[in-house]
């Protein structure tokens, strides 16, 4: 499954602490801010269980000011191809707001 | 491989139309087909023919209009959403003497059976909203 979250907000941490290692999450929006290193961060405590991987929208990120060099390790960075090829490979695909 | 899509949000509150719409051409670039695109909820004002934003912004109606004259992508406006906030079909607002013309070039009026086709017939069906 690929989750899509747009909101940094506590969904992050409870979509990724339920997602399997089969599943994706993809940050887009505000969701970005969530990718910077820091120890709140549930992106953070992911790096702790082998769960879903986590990507981050580059576009959103850069109008945001928010660096890769700043992110968390495991962080994958997609742009809007990418985006759609994320959607092509995975089945089915959740927003959540 | 088919792609519906669906937008939740108003333009310019949110940033779900320009998502949805980067999205949509990434995958008409990428060689998918965009089956259709429902705004439902708040996204009926996507259709809103009369909207003027300032010259130097984006006009994010138009480039609907422009994403159907180029692809020919059917872009569905939710009836009872749209009814709801104003915004009627020609038919229905001649009928209880409401405006005629919001609806902008290339939408169109329909229910929710629209978008329940959409998610049966796409191999994707991806909501964007706020």
């Amino acid at each position: 499954m690929l989750f899509i979250i747009n909101k940094n907000s506590a969904v992050i941490g409870g979509c990724i602490a339920k997602a399997s290692a089969d599943d994706v999450v993809l940050l887009i929006e505000d969701a970005v801010f969530a990718v910077i290193e820091c120890g709140e961060s549930p992106v953070m405590r992911r790096s702790d269980n082998n769960t879903a991987a986590i990507y981050a929208l580059s576009p959103d990120m850069q109008a945001r000011g928010v660096r890769e060099a700043a992110c968390h390790k495991h962080i994958k960075f997609v742009d809007y191809t990418g985006f759609v090829e994320l959607v092509v490979n995975h089945n089915p695909v959740r927003s959540i707001f | 491989m088919k792609i519906s899509v669906q937008i939740n949000a108003s333009p310019y509150q949110h940033q779900t139309a320009d998502t949805a719409w980067h999205f949509i051409q990434a995958a008409l670039v990428s060689g998918h087909e965009v089956y259709r695109v429902f705004f439902y909820h708040d996204g009926i004002y996507n259709a809103l023919r009369d909207s003027r934003p300032p010259g130097d912004e984006r006009d994010i109606v138009k480039r609907w209009s422009e994403l159907y004259r180029q692809s020919n992508i059917d872009l569905v406006v939710c009836v009872s959403s749209a009814q709801r906030r104003g915004l009627l079909e020609q038919s229905v607002a001649k009928k209880v003497g409401g405006y005629d013309k919001a609806l902008a070039d290339g939408f169109r009026i329909a229910g929710l059976g629209l978008l329940m086709e959409a998610v049966i017939d796409s191999d994707r069906h991806v909501t964007f909203g706020d």
